[in-house]
């Protein structure tokens, strides 16, 4: 979710200084296909951390400003996996839902409960704070 | 009972080298079969205590942390939270049923509060 909205700050704000960037040209500045770039900005393609890592090189954004974006969309990766009706408290079950290798599902499990997000109340419950 | 350190994480950026890494030099061997595949370090002796690798976030670094045995873990981190310590990761239960928190004393080390399984 927050790499969808710098994308489309991002755009905007080339539209802005420029009325004629089109999603194309925005397509072809971050090479890769309009329609799956349309996707993106509009939420229907999940943003992995190896497109936000592409992405944000072409947009010339800082190496922390990316790596704290990969994690935000780890973050949210991670919590719709726990709203899943068939979710398991296993990080390795998460990995392989998600495509999220182990070790980044673990750090962003530390992250959520850093962040209050998430709590650990039993064995087998991980929620969302809101949902206790 | 008392509180005893029971296991030392070493929190490491690249968790798989470190891991081979002491393998290598010691001999110490790595389980990885459990609900977060987290790295136990068997030290293969009778003496002095195991521990574990965990991932390090890529803007964090490398460290070692102590996890001390407390019967309630709830109780333990506001007692620490009065003396003075802050929460990193506030009481959770696992889910092979051990229970643990993190905190950083008054001198800015973490380390874990640690029930295992009852």
């Amino acid at each position: 979710m927050a790499f969808q909205g710098v994308l489309q700050n991002e755009f905007e704000r080339r539209r802005t200084a420029n009325p004629r960037y089109s999603l194309r040209s925005f397509a072809r500045d971050l090479a890769v296909h309009h329609s799956t770039l349309s996707q993106m900005l509009r939420g229907k393609r999940r943003l992995t951390g190896r497109i936000v890592r592409t992405f944000g090189g072409r947009l010339r954004l800082t190496a922390p400003a990316i790596a704290e974006l990969c994690a935000l969309e780890n973050e949210s990766a991670v919590l719709s996996a726990l709203a899943r009706p068939n979710f398991r408290a296993d990080s390795r079950w998460i990995a392989s839902m998600l495509g999220i290798p182990l070790d980044e599902v673990n750090v962003t499990l530390q992250r959520l409960l850093r962040k209050r997000i998430v709590t650990m109340t039993t064995r087998a419950r991980w929620a969302r704070i809101e949902e206790v | 009972m008392g509180n005893p350190v029971v296991q030392w994480q070493i929190v490491a950026k690249d968790p798989d080298a470190l891991t081979r890494f002491y393998g290598s030099l010691f001999g110490w061997k790595v389980e990885t079969g459990n609900a977060f595949g987290y790295r136990q370090v068997d030290t293969q002796s009778a003496r002095g205590i195991n521990g574990g690798v965990w991932p390090s976030p890529p803007e964090g670094h490398s460290l070692v942390q102590l996890f001390i045995e407390v019967d309630d873990v709830q109780e333990y981190v506001a007692r620490a939270t009065k003396l003075g310590a802050t929460v990193v990761v506030p009481p959770s239960e696992l889910p092979d049923g051990d229970a643990m928190a993190i905190v950083v004393d008054p001198a800015g080390l973490s380390f874990g509060l640690y029930r295992p399984r009852k």
